[in-house]
């Protein structure tokens, strides 16, 4: 059987049965992420709540650190052993690994709890560096070139679906149980449900036939000795995967996370966005960008993958600082007239539970600003009985509430990102398949995929946090990190990559 | 346009070592990260991973660019 053959309802079952799996990886992935402020008060001992954050952010770094392995790992087996049986291997790690997050107790009661969470956390690293490869190879080798494009867009959208069913899930969790119970157990639930829709992609998956590229060169004994040797140690293979990382992947990782990863991090921990508010217009956005992935997938057949990738590369290369400036302008307060009579302040003072001699302030200021934004801050200062004693200082905590105009501004701004994110990505899954030959596309198309998603896109928010945490006018210095990978990316691939139509993948 | 691959390509053994120099250095003398303990975490991360793919990865990637190993994909 050749992918030409295939009918069409096999064709939306391998879509359905990759997709579901690839979807409830990316779920597992980026749960962890998204609750990585939660996560670091469980079980990363530390009174600086920015060094337990980054302490957590570097346990995300390190997830993404570990899918290049994963990538050697099982693209390995996949190219020796078959598809099918690699991404059920994957699956369930990502699953077992996921659902044991959630069970293991903060490190208030156990002691080993940071050291077995970051354990889980490569782990989930190395599964999903197996699974993308696998998913986007087995439906790709299923159909003809004409369509191969659209039809692996829908692998595409699963990164982006499994980030919306993230912060979905997190969202109406917390709005059932309320904050301090989710604080406090309530998040273990969206690692414990995992574990059900992992054991549902099992089954299904389980059903699938081997890719009928794979099983015939099985079936001819063609298949690879040596994957990882044919793939990394032959030069002619070699070039092509440094074109696929230098050319494409890399600015595709680093535009994704920007757009996703970093536009979230941005309204929630520099403009101090209320979540409700955040979490709501992330989730709208995704919902109206998604379909994207598929225009421009199937676009990618007629007009071919490069330029769509590079138009993608290029606006947002051109349109970053300012979309982001204008972001800033909506919800930063400094930059806004205040409404004097609307605005109130109230001061209570109390004393404080361990020493009582010393008073404990709390000042709360309801700010109104003329385009109706509404900023609460409350200032906890204590002031000690013992002046000798070095002063603690003064906690601020801030919430910004966006006025209606602004929050669909917000959204817009976040949604053309997500935007720019389909036009590099819709149409990179059937481009990498078809730089490769059958018998070593696992590993060829898996490692330069998870080193430009994993290290140079993964490590975005990581980055530009860090590069922005002066504050004040650096607080835009973060995305010279994704415009400087975006702008060299653009560059190499517009003058290297082919625009090929109808590549032939049955080699 | 193989001759701006060349070009290219050079440019790329150039800004393969200059960043890997910049990201080391930053990084060693405290000026990207200030905290003591963000930027060993930074360190940590950040060096192991980013000499074999952007010393390795890119710097080859020029060398094969400049020796004309690209001329032929079009």
């Amino acid at each position: 059987m050749t992918s030409q053959t295939v009918d069409n309802k096999t064709i939306w079952t391998v879509i359905w049965a990759s997709s579901i799996g690839t979807l409830i990886e990316w779920y597992d992935f980026y749960i962890f992420g998204t609750l990585t402020a939660i996560i670091s008060i469980q079980f990363f001992p530390s009174e600086n709540p920015t060094a337990a954050l980054l302490a957590a952010l570097a346990a995300f770094a390190a997830g993404f650190i570990v899918r290049p392995f994963g990538a050697l790992v099982f693209g390995r087996l996949g190219d020796l052993v078959g598809r099918k049986y690699t991404f059920l291997v994957t699956l369930l790690l990502m699953g077992l690994s996921t659902f044991a997050i959630g069970l293991i107790p903060s490190y208030k009661t156990f002691a080993g709890a940071p050291f077995l969470i970051l354990f889980l956390r490569l782990v989930q690293g190395l599964a999903l560096g197996g699974e993308y490869g696998g998913a986007a190879t087995y439906v790709s080798e299923h159909v003809s070139s004409e369509v191969r494009g659209y039809y692996t867009s829908f692998i595409q959208t699963t990164a982006t679906l499994g980030l919306f069913l993230a912060l979905g899930v997190i969202w109406i969790t917390k709005q059932q149980l309320g904050a301090e119970a989710f604080n406090e157990w309530g998040w273990r639930i969206p690692f414990l449900i995992s574990i059900f829709l992992v054991a549902v992609s099992v089954f299904i998956r389980l059903r699938m036939a081997e890719s009928p590229l794979f099983a015939k060169i099985k079936s001819e004994g063609k298949i690879s000795a040596n994957p990882l040797k044919e793939s990394f140690g032959n030069k002619t293979n070699m070039k092509m995967v440094l074109l696929a990382l230098f050319g494409a992947t890399a600015g595709q990782g680093v535009v994704w996370y920007t757009g996703q990863f970093y536009a979230n991090s941005f309204i929630q921990n520099t403009l101090k966005v209320h979540d409700d508010q955040r979490v709501s217009l992330m989730l709208i956005a995704i919902a109206l960008a998604t379909p994207f992935f598929i225009v421009f997938g199937k676009w990618s057949d007629k007009v071919g993958r490069k330029w769509i990738m590079m138009a993608g590369m290029l606006i947002a290369v051109c349109s970053y600082m300012t979309i982001y400036k204008t972001m800033d302008s909506l919800a930063n307060e400094t930059q806004k007239t205040l409404v004097a009579d609307k605005s109130t302040k109230m001061v209570v003072m109390a004393a404080a539970t361990q020493n009582p001699s010393d008073i404990i302030s709390t000042t709360t200021t309801h700010n109104i600003y003329t385009d109706d934004t509404y900023v609460e801050t409350i200032t906890t200062e204590t002031k000690l009985a013992d002046a000798t004693q070095t002063a603690i200082k003064p906690e601020v905590k801030k919430t910004v509430y966006l006025s209606k105009s602004n929050y669909w501004m917000m959204l817009f701004l976040v949604f053309i990102q997500i935007m720019f994110v389909t036009m590099v990505y819709g149409p990179i899954a059937a481009f990498l398949v078809e730089l490769f030959p059958t018998r070593i596309r696992y590993s060829s198309m898996s490692l330069p995929y998870h080193i430009g998603n994993g290290i140079f896109g993964g490590l975005t928010p990581f980055i530009a946090t860090a590069l922005a945490a002066t504050g004040g006018a650096a607080r835009f210095n973060g995305l010279y990190y994704p415009i400087a990978i975006a702008g060299v990316c653009l560059i190499i691939g517009s003058i290297f990559l082919s625009n090929k139509l109808g590549e032939n993948v049955e080699d | 346009m193989n001759n701006i691959k060349k070009i290219i390509g050079l440019l790329c053994i150039v800004l393969g070592l200059f960043s890997e120099y910049y990201l080391i250095t930053a990084i060693t003398s405290g000026s990207l990260v200030k905290n003591p303990e963000e930027n060993l975490i930074f360190a940590l991360t950040v060096i192991p991973v980013s000499i074999p793919v952007i010393l390795g990865g890119l710097v080859l990637f020029g060398y094969y660019a400049l020796k004309g190993e690209y001329d032929t994909v079009d």
